[in-house]
């Protein structure tokens, strides 16, 4: 069966290979040497391991059974080297069959990892890096690239902020939060500091990375600290992210197909009040609206609804029938989660392919949610002469992301459980009014609301690279990113907003137009003089330009619901058009010098000169320098005869990166003061009207980072335990901040400036154990941990803090503290009964949230009571992934958390007694121990009478321990597979995020600030699958 | 070799690439919006930037701010006074209706300030550019600045009412300064007469588009501004009668329609009485945010049975608290005064079938009776009544339920949220002869000149059936306060009336039933709270009004 799928296969490759009839590798004569390679740890065969002649460039690539065949001459010695495993010289002699078993090299000490235009061993590094690879990522099973990243690398912390399929949305900080701006917005979950890093994939600037399957991915390379971001100087302080998708490899035909079907639930669901629960609710709104005036003697048994809803009545009615509904039940459903990789790879010694396949679904656990993604991947790289190569790659993306409706979480959080879904004939139930008559039901929004997104992206690269002399090597490589994004919205009539009326239903057309580019220019230079002098030069010319162009539709009152949004003029008014432009480019000159003294002593020297075309004239370049050591202090002599210590390296690093304010909410122009148009209506007929778009800043230029890095790579017990510790000081300075002006200027929403300054310090630490290896049983573990420390030193002029709000939260930028630090009253419990005069004396009631009066004047006020009283940012994160295998079967499991950060938390907002002024139109609540006279808790206030200050019990702490992954596989033994003809395979059963720890008990920890408009469900995922290569 | 050449011709050709990038290659492209050097050179930039202080005043009135949605139209206008509550029972506190604990912090504050200084702002520009723009003739400019100045007059006007001393901004602002400070009132005060001084000068008696400033709005604003200013330590001694010589102009200028009801009628908006309007239409690009009048002093009647949701026979209300009537604006209406029935709706018809089919489409669905009916009557009628009393009390259905505003009824217009536009079409009169009649009788009673007052009453009275001539020793402030709320509500800033004649504190806890049950109004609340955040921006060089945190 897999040998007729292969043929299917083959043909476009043979296609290929006709089209690209380039020849073949031969060897001149000497014996033929076969022989097999396997892994030490699991006797697997290894594909893919390079095989050639010590001294000469002659060589082969071991095929999918692990076997090779090379000619060889009389005396020679054979390297077997391979990736992440030690390499092995065999003296030929008169051996014809060589097999040989290599063992993996833990410490990874021969990793390459990529640096930004040049790689190099992980052992020659004098930055701070930390990297995945294909192995770890494909461990996570996660369906996009970030959620792989999570809770994986010290410092790099990852908030999901969307939990609907395919959504993309997350914020990520390397090292905190070094820019004052951020993407203050819904989607990112509130007022988070900082901003996200820079993505690179393939060479390629992306600013989100959701399009790649992270099956395609060969390796994520973090860069940290400035001497290793500092290549990417215009944008580095941040951190990159370096992305390289898989390639082909050389050899025989190799197949990987990998897949797997999963089952998606929502989980840690907050409780919420069923039917019984919200009519003794209505009766405490009802008395705690007689305390909010002063009535304290009023109680739930003064109380007969039938006062405020007629007997006959719908209200009245369920509550004696006692209808409960669990609207939150009928709106969930399990969705099924599957994908499909197949890879493959091969190539003839000159030319080397390389082709992969993808597919992925996900649905929600919200009905009318789903991601479906295909990635196509093509790769072709061929040495035209002996001193030219040309290549090129392809990666496309198909996706379709139904984002499903945005009302409908909120209307399941919002119905009265007193009302029924159903008519009595059992039919669906639309509209409830006169009982409710604000919100539908929701269960007719999945069907009628529709938020569509598809789009197509394509990055790829065409290079042609030169080498004319021994070690000089340039590369020419111009790299296009495109990407066509169309958003369609339908309400139809049945749904919350149109209320059933069909002159209210709507549709919505955005198109996105994005083309970039990037082209770089690389001249390489590696020379050793002698063994101890080894140098690597690496000049850099860069352009990069983007360029978007949109356009938008909407319009209402549509002839017919079939159209959905594929018929805009359908609709008989038109609500929203409008289209625009945005362009913005990047010029770079780079210089790397990497020497190397003795293996031992390593120095690294950077430089950049970057330009960016949305700073201001005459303030658009910038010069970025860095330099680092490292001393491999572990190879001197003295360090040698100390027991235990198998490896050392010291690592210091000192150098500057820049921030062009893209991405912290400066657009292109945004420097620039211009005028823009609108209409009026002066004499019945449009007239123009002219306006000032902002205030300019000529002086606006780059912000910058200046960072120091002392890092400290170590090995113990031959590397059985090994690790890195970094600690680090990044000084941010002007910082381009948008900065809030007086209103009467007529420009209160402020203007771009560079301002302030702000310093990150911290400490990261990763570790990796064996705890146990006999042979059969292997037990290790892999921990990280990072604690971040973000200050702000400086604001502009003699100010010393901006109190501001987002999402419902009170901030702060005060100098001192933590930037955008939780600024707010301080909630001190409930004031009780016995304390009525005492609550009298600041104008409230009991079953009001007490705050505290922190200057004791008896009076609350807004600039002596409120107090620093939490952070948006972790105190620190961290994750530890066991591992254990024990003969054929592999077991491991993976946690990471989040420690230490408070959020104004949406869920209890909304879910706390919503409309509690009108019994009538009281939205479902949280099941909270909520304040009565008769029991007087101090956990939530009186239903009705939340006093002015309410909103303080709203601020969470948001800390949690998640597991990430449960992976239980097993491997089929050889015996087997080489009876099939099959390289490997492993089935295995995985659980996503089954548990997540969290005294929090809204909706969701890591998104706690978002508005239940929108939202979903947190889910977990059973995962089943398997992994096969031949 | 060869190939040598290749490689020198290929790095050759790479390096050419590299040198012969354009030098522009980080120039910024710009297809949005156009430089001011160019617009300057463009005659026509001199109408668009006056037409855009218009757009801004028309905005700022008919929404406070689309962000933040329509929750906040027309608060700081009619709720805390003596005709305008919140909609919700009466317990509890409220803010800005009954002045408990109200907060610096309050966005509405922030707002509405910001919004007057936006349009301020708007006004500036176009008068530093007047010189500026090339090629515009002299009387199109003075007449420009002139308009521009009439809107900065009013915005002023607002600020310093509700605010006190307010920083004074006069030009265009070009750099990023904080240190601004607040200009007493008196100064204030000074600039605006100043600009309407100017602007009446300027602009046309009779302008050719309808909805420009004329010179008859300058002088009914200016009546407005000098009747206020007359009760002030620092009035000038001629103010009231200043005020009264101009609103007689106006009265001159723009006679009375024959009945309230051809007034507010819908075809018929452009009558002799109007001085100023703001305009809207039907086509999206002409309304912008579109008069939201309709939405006023509206209860959740489509919660009753009969009654859709969608409803647009009757006008949606706004989503707030903002928007309910007190039980003394009822009680305001005398037998025969035909302004009741045209402003109050007490029967609402069906919509729809009830749900039990008592209540067919054209039915009364709910009914308020003017007084009590018994609970017998009650209990027979297959529709809602509400007897009066019961307006703040529920029914189940509803907290709160009063009889509605007619007054700006536009059927058909679809309701919306409140932070979608509001989408109505009719001219929304900002000036009348209706008040120019009340300025006038104001200003002659403070003159002393009391009978000259009733007989000004006496013809507006009349007009709406109350033909009995007023009684010039019943003219007081409280006949005068009372029958502007009869003539013009939802119309005119009633906080702003019963602030020029310091009746705020006693009307509005004599007659908003929640202020009165909270009893917080003081007289700190004659100023309304600097926005915190304006503090906070400019270090403190702005100060706070007393009593406020």
């Amino acid at each position: 069966m897999w040998r007729r799928l292969l043929n299917g296969i083959y043909i476009p490759l043979i296609i290929a290979g006709l089209l690209l009839t380039f020849p073949a590798l031969s060897q001149d004569g000497g014996r033929m040497i076969t022989g097999k390679v396997t892994d030490g740890e699991n006797s697997e065969a290894l594909p893919g391991v390079s095989v050639y002649v010590a001294g000469t460039t002659a060589g082969t690539i071991t095929d999918v059974q692990g076997e090779y065949q090379i000619n060889v001459n009389d005396g020679a010695t054979l390297i077997f080297s391979y990736v992440g495993y030690v390499s092995e010289e065999v003296a030929v002699g008169n051996q014809s069959v060589i097999d040989i078993t290599l063992i993996p090299d833990i410490t990874s000490l021969d990793e390459i990892v990529v640096i930004g235009y040049g790689e190099m061993k992980r052992s020659d590094l004098t930055g701070s890096v930390v990297s995945m690879d294909s192995k770890q990522i494909e461990k996570t099973n996660k369906v996009d690239a970030i959620s792989a990243l999570q809770g994986q690398a010290p410092g790099v912390v990852v908030q999901r902020t969307s939990n609907k399929p395919g959504s993309g949305n997350f914020n990520i900080r390397i090292r905190g939060s070094s820019t004052i701006n951020s993407n203050e917005t819904a989607e990112r979950a509130g007022f988070n500091p900082g901003q996200n890093p820079l993505f690179i994939v393939d060479g390629i600037f992306v600013s989100d990375i959701s399009f790649l399957n992270p099956a395609d991915i060969e390796r994520m390379d973090v860069l940290k600290d400035a001497s290793a971001t500092a290549i990417y100087g215009s944008r580095g302080s941040n951190g990159v992210v370096i992305i390289q998708t898989k390639k082909g490899s050389d050899g025989k035909l190799t197949v990987n197909y990998n897949n797997y079907f999963g089952i998606k639930q929502a989980t840690h669901l907050p409780p919420m009040m069923n039917g019984e629960d919200f009519v003794t609710l209505m009766e405490d709104v009802i008395v705690g609206q007689q305390f909010a005036s002063g009535n304290l003697s009023y109680r739930r048994s003064d109380v007969d609804l039938i006062d405020y809803f007629p007997a006959e009545s719908e209200i009245y009615q369920n509550i004696q029938n006692g209808v409960s509904t669990d609207w939150i039940d009928l709106i969930k459903q399990n969705g099924f989660q599957t994908n499909h990789t197949i890879d493959l790879s091969g190539g003839n010694g000159t030319t080397i392919y390389g082709i992969g396949l993808g597919y992925t679904l996900d649905e929600g656990a919200v009905k009318g949610e789903d991601f479906t993604r295909y990635n196509l991947r093509g790769n072709l790289s061929s040495d035209l002469t002996d001193w030219l190569n040309i290549s090129y790659n392809n990666y496309v993306t198909i996706a379709k992301e139904n984002a499903g409706s945005f009302e409908g979480f909120r209307s399941a959080y919002r119905l009265k459980p007193i009302l029924s879904p159903y008519n009595e004939d059992g039919s669906l139930r639309f509209s409830f009014a006169p009982a409710e008559a604000q919100i539908t039901n929701p269960l007719f929004d999945f069907d009628n609301e529709i938020r569509e997104t598809k789009y197509l992206q394509y990055i790829g690269d065409i290079a042609l690279k030169l080498q004319p002399a021994e070690g000089l090597t340039f590369t020419t490589k111009f790299s296009p990113n495109l990407k066509y994004t169309r958003y369609g919205e339908f309400r139809g009539q049945y749904t919350k907003s149109s209320k059933g009326d069909p002159t209210r239903t709507r549709a919505y057309i955005y198109n996105y137009n994005d083309f970039s580019y990037t082209w770089d220019n690389i001249l390489n230079y590696e020379h050793s003089f002698s063994d101890a002098h080894k140098l690597n030069a690496t000049f850099v010319y860069s352009q990069y330009m983007l360029r978007s162009e949109n356009s938008k539709v909407q319009s209402r009152n549509l002839a017919s619901g079939s159209f959905l949004f594929y018929n805009i003029d359908g609709g008989q008014t038109v609500n929203e058009w409008n289209s625009d432009f945005s362009k913005q480019t990047l010029e770079s000159y780079t210089a790397r010098l990497n020497y190397s003294l003795m293996d031992k002593y390593l120095f690294t020297v950077t430089g950049r000169y970057d330009g960016a075309s949305m700073l201001a004239e005459g303030n658009k370049w910038a010069f970025f320098p860095s330099a680092a050591f490292a001393w491999r202090i572990g190879d001197e002599g003295f360090m040698q005869s100390i027991n235990g210590i198998s490896d050392a390296k010291i690592r210091l690093s000192y150098g500057q990166t820049g921030n062009n304010g893209a991405g912290g909410g400066l657009i292109p122009l945004g420097s620039q003061s211009f005028l823009d148009f609108s209409t009026t209506n002066i004499g019945d007929a449009a007239v123009t009207t002219a306006y000032i778009t902002g205030l300019a800043n000529k002086d606006l230029t780059w912000e910058k980072t200046t960072e120091l890095n002392l890092g400290l790579d170590f090995g113990f017990l031959e590397n059985r335990i090994y690790g890195s510790v970094d600690v680090y000081k990044r000084k941010n300075t002007d910082i381009i901040f948008r900065r809030e002006l007086s209103t009467v200027t007529g420009f209160g929403s402020g203007t771009f400036e560079n301002i302030g300054e702000s310093t990150n310090k911290g400490v990261e630490f990763g570790l990796n154990t064996i705890n146990i290896d006999n042979g059969t049983f292997k037990w290790t573990t892999g921990i990280n941990f990072a604690k971040n420390k973000n200050t702000l030193d400086k604001l502009y002029g003699d100010r010393d803090e901006i109190i501001f709000n987002v999402g419902n939260a009170n901030l702060i930028h005060k100098v001192g503290e933590s930037i955008g630090a939780i600024y707010d009253y301080q909630y001190e419990g409930i004031w009780q009964l016995d304390e009525a005069a005492e609550a009298a004396e600041y104008n409230q009631q009991p079953g009001q949230v007490k705050v505290r009066d922190i200057d004791g004047d008896g009076e609350i006020t807004p600039e002596n009571d409120r107090t620093i009283i939490g952070n948006v940012s972790p105190k620190w994160t961290g994750g530890i992934t066991n591992t254990l295998n024990y003969k054929n079967i592999d077991f491991s499991f993976f946690v990471y958390t989040s420690q230490g950060n408070t959020v104004w938390s949406k869920s209890h907002a909304h879910g706390s007694f919503q409309h509690d002024d009108n019994v009538g139109a009281l939205f479902n609540s949280n099941k909270v121990d909520y304040w009565t006279p008769e029991g007087q808790s101090q956990d939530w206030y009186q239903p009705g009478n939340g006093g002015p200050y309410a909103r303080a019990i709203f601020y969470k702490d948001v800390s949690y321990f998640r597991v990430g992954y449960i992976t239980l596989g097993y491997t089929l033994p050889r015996s087997l597979l080489d009876r099939a003809g099959i390289g490997n395979l492993r089935i295995y059963a995985t659980a996503q995020n089954p548990f997540t720890f969290s005294e929090y008990d809204g909706w969701d920890p890591e998104s706690a600030n978002r508005d239940h408009y929108g939202i979903s469900f947190l889910t977990r995922t059973f995962i089943g699958g398997l992994n096969l290569s031949f | 070799m060869k190939f040598i050449n290749y490689k020198s011709i290929a790095i050759l050709l790479v390096t050419a690439l590299i040198f012969t990038d354009c030098s522009d290659f980080l120039d910024e492209e710009n297809r949005s919006s156009i430089s001011i050097e160019t617009a300057s050179s463009n005659t026509e930039t001199f109408d668009q930037l006056v037409a855009s202080v218009y757009e801004r005043a028309r905005n700022y009135t008919t929404c406070y701010t689309a962000f933040k949605g329509g929750d906040m139209y027309y608060v700081l206008e009619d709720l805390g006074t003596d005709i305008a509550t919140r909609k919700s029972a009466v317990s509890g506190t409220n803010e800005l209706n009954d002045y408990v604990n109200m907060s610096s912090t309050n966005w509405v504050f922030h707002v509405y300030w910001e919004n007057q200084y936006l349009i301020i702002a708007a006004a500036n520009t176009a008068i530093d550019n007047a010189e500026i723009i090339e090629g515009v003739n002299e009387d199109a400019k003075n007449r420009g600045v002139g308009e521009a100045k009439f809107f900065r007059a009013w915005s002023y006007f607002n600020l310093v009412e509700n605010f006190g001393d307010v920083p004074l901004v006069l030009n265009q602002v070009q750099s990023a300064g904080t240190n601004y400070t607040r200009t007493p009132e008196e100064e204030v005060y000074g600039q605006i007469i100043s600009d309407l001084e100017d602007a009446l000068a300027a602009v046309d008696e009779d302008p050719e588009k309808y909805g420009r400033v004329s010179k008859d709005a300058v002088r009914h604003l200016l009546s407005k501004v000098l009747l206020t200013r007359g009760y002030k330590s620092y009035g000038a001694s001629d103010d009231f009668t200043q005020a009264a010589s101009l609103a007689e102009t106006i009265i001159t200028n723009y006679p009375l329609v024959p009945t309230f009801a051809s007034l507010i009628d819908i075809d018929n908006q452009r009558n002799s009485e109007v001085v100023f309007s703001y305009l809207f239409g039907s086509d999206a690009t002409l309304q912008g945010w579109g008069n939201s009048r309709h939405m006023m002093y509206k209860f959740d009647y489509f919660k009753y049975p009969g009654m859709l949701p969608t409803s647009s026979t009757y006008q949606r209300g706004f989503n707030n608290n903002a928007s309910a009537l007190t039980p003394f604006f009822y009680s305001l209406f005398e037998p025969g005064d035909e302004r009741a029935d045209l402003t109050i709706r007490r029967v609402i018809y069906a919509e729809t079938s009830s749900e039990d089919g008592t209540i067919l489409p054209g039915d009364t669905a709910i009914y308020f009776p003017e007084t009590a009916w018994s609970q017998a009557k009650i209990d027979a009628a297959p529709y809602a009544v509400v007897n009066p009393g019961n307006y703040f009390t529920s029914d189940g259905f509803t907290a709160v339920h009063y009889p509605m505003f007619r007054k700006f009824d536009e059927p058909g217009v679809v309701w919306a949220q409140p932070d979608q536009r509001s989408e109505g079409t009719r001219d929304m009169v900002m000036m009348r002869s209706g008040e120019a009649y009340l300025i006038a009788a104001e200003a002659y009673l403070k003159a002393g000149n009391k009978s000259k007052a009733a007989e000004l009453l006496t013809t507006l009275r009349s007009r709406s059936g109350l033909t009995t001539a007023v009684d010039e020793n019943d003219v007081d402030l409280d006949f005068i306060l009372d029958e502007r709320a009869r003539e013009l509500a939802g119309e005119v800033n009633r906080w702003m009336d019963l602030k020029r004649t310091s009746k705020l504190i006693e009307r509005t806890l004599a007659h908003n039933p929640h202020a009165a049950l909270n009893n917080a109004l003081t007289d700190e609340n004659y100023l309304r709270p600097v926005p915190q955040s304006e503090i906070d921006v400019t270090n403190g060089s702005i100060v706070q009004n007393t009593g406020y945190n």
